[in-house]
């Protein structure tokens, strides 16, 4: 597995730390705040709190909606410092929000837009499933997280899951080093917060997919973006993608166990624009595309030469 | 729609509790009205614990890098907002902070928009309640009248002129003349909370007052200074705020 575009949403992720700290040292010069500021969540909260509407708040978190409105959930991959850690310290083939040692799948993919009718390929097996990777099951349970948290922060007058949010321990973190470096006081949180990173991220691991109340609003805005077939996913095309001959790459690769080949729309809320697929398919056929995804049964193509090497590749992990 | 998964079920659960917990906790415990000494613009402790989102904004826009986040060891409930730390430099009012907050928990208007504390004095471990002669805090004290020295040469501060802009805290050399006693307090004058116990002190208070009544919460809170004018700030003096920006 190719990880060249792993390691360039690394340097991402940590660029926009390395923005907020620094930010700290300029003199007040370049105040960016960190991504608290465009929080959907920290919005609601706070206006549970001080039961008044912080207004000038919603610009960026209309932002960052409108963001995910084009883009899909391109915040968990290449900004959120959750991500982050899970694609430092997750090993190999850290794990996305939905798959990759998630949900156990059973039910093969039935809907195979680039295979012939006719074709004896071998079926797609568990690995290339896309029907477990749907978004639906967690934005429920992300829903009554997000009002438990409203409930109680309404009724203690303080926003409460800032001080759970995996994203605020990680700044957290930063700001108790920052402490010891300018007033040179050493903190509980620089035990506390990692350790709390630790059990949330690593040993909980349906964080992302059934609890970040974050991931409540993305969900929302994902199903209006599939309803009205707009913004930008991976798509295959028919022409050259070989997942006819049995070619599983682009689900084995990405971190949702998005079937790249075969998704449909809702298949692809659970997409967040890593770009690992693009990136490792062996014949370059997936491309960022504008627009509902075109998978639906249609006419076979022609089938394609494939190397004879291409199901090790994809098995194989580099 | 699928429905919810039994795993899924369990974590939501799992992280409501904690919610409900931490919450909770910080109810029962009342840290809400823990009284910090804050930036300008802030109205109350429990109004800053509930609109702030700790984006420390504020911390990034103070160009004399004194704000900074209260530690988790001191207040769960207001872990992360910005309290004020005088070690390496004191406030002149220059309201960036308050420009930069995007939640309106540091804002302009209001009887603290120019007063974040009183200071007072620690008579164990400020320097002139021994041998008299230091007069630093007076010397540098921006405000006309807020500091003055008594009979005995001894500082005392004024509530009704000192703004709590940190000044003299920076400036007691008491911590460097006191290395040999590690009992004492540090600083011989600390800016404290309006809202605190220790503000409340008539006079002078010990080492001990100070760490029992420094984050206590005191019935009523000290009234705001009425009549110290900063000279410092962008915008000379008291109440002068955003109306001439």
């Amino acid at each position: 597995m190719k990880t060249r575009k792993r390691a360039l949403r690394i340097v991402v992720a940590l660029a926009v730390l390395v923005v907020a700290v620094a930010s700290a040292h300029f003199g007040g010069a370049l105040p960016v705040g960190t991504l608290c500021l465009a929080c959907p969540v920290g919005f609601a909260q706070i206006a549970a709190a001080s039961q008044s509407i912080p207004w000038h708040l919603l610009p960026g978190v209309l932002a960052v909606l409108a963001i995910v409105f084009l883009l899909g959930r391109v915040f968990c991959s290449w900004v959120c410092p959750s991500q982050l850690l899970k694609n430092v310290f997750g090993g190999h083939t850290p794990r996305g929000l939905y798959g990759r040692g998630g949900e156990a799948c059973e039910s093969p993919s039935a809907m195979d837009a680039c295979v012939p009718a006719t074709s004896d390929a071998p079926s797609r097996k568990a690995s290339g499933c896309s029907a477990c990777a749907k978004g639906a099951p967690s934005i429920k349970t992300q829903g009554i997280v997000l009002a438990v948290l409203l409930v109680v922060s309404f009724a203690v007058g303080f926003p409460v899951f800032c001080l759970l949010c995996p994203i605020g321990l990680v700044f957290g973190t930063l700001w108790a080093l920052n402490r010891v470096f300018v007033l040179l006081q050493p903190g509980w949180e620089l035990i506390v917060f990692p350790l709390m990173l630790l059990a949330e991220l690593f040993l909980f691991k349906r964080w992302c997919a059934a609890i970040c109340p974050l991931g409540f609003f993305f969900g929302l805005v994902e199903k209006a973006r599939t309803k009205l077939g707009f913004g930008v996913s991976p798509q295959a095309s028919c022409a050259t993608c070989i997942s006819s001959e049995g070619c599983r790459t682009c689900s084995t690769v990405c971190p949702e166990n998005i079937d790249v080949a075969t998704a449909d729309a809702p298949t692809l809320e659970a997409c967040t624009l890593c770009g690992d697929c693009l990136e490792n398919c062996p014949t370059k056929s997936i491309k960022l595309a504008f627009g509902a995804s075109k998978n639906a049964p249609k006419a076979p193509e022609a089938p394609v030469a494939v190397p004879a090497s291409d199901e090790d590749l994809a098995s194989k992990p580099e | 729609m699928t429905d919810i998964t039994r795993r899924g079920f369990v974590a939501a659960g799992v992280a409501g509790a904690a919610l409900v917990g931490v919450g909770g906790f910080g109810a029962a415990t009342g840290q809400v009205d823990r009284p910090f000494v804050r930036p300008p613009g802030a109205e109350s402790n429990v109004r800053l614990a509930a609109a702030c989102n700790r984006c420390q904004r504020c911390l990034q826009a103070c160009p004399y890098g004194i704000v900074t986040p209260v530690p988790l060891a001191e207040s769960l409930v207001a872990y992360g907002t910005p309290t004020l730390a005088f070690e390496h430099g004191y406030c002149d009012f220059c309201m960036q902070c308050v420009d930069a907050c995007p939640t309106g928990a540091l804002s302009y208007g209001g009887a603290r928009e120019r007063d974040l504390g009183v200071a007072v004095v620690v008579k164990d471990a400020c320097v002139a309640w021994d041998w008299s002669g230091c007069t630093v805090c007076k010397d540098e004290c921006p405000v006309e009248g807020a500091i003055t020295l008594d009979d005995h040469d001894r500082p005392v501060v004024h509530p009704d002129f000192c703004d709590g802009c940190g000044r003299c805290e920076q400036v007691c050399p008491s911590a460097s003349l006191r290395a040999y006693d590690a009992s004492v307090q540090n600083k011989g004058i600390v800016v404290v909370s309006r809202a605190s116990e220790a503000a409340h002190a008539v006079g002078s208070v010990t080492s001990e007052e100070l760490a029992s009544g420094r984050y206590t919460c005191a019935s009523e809170p000290l009234a705001p200074h009425t009549q110290g004018v900063h000279p410092n700030g962008p915008q000379d003096g008291k109440g002068a705020g955003h109306e001439n920006a």
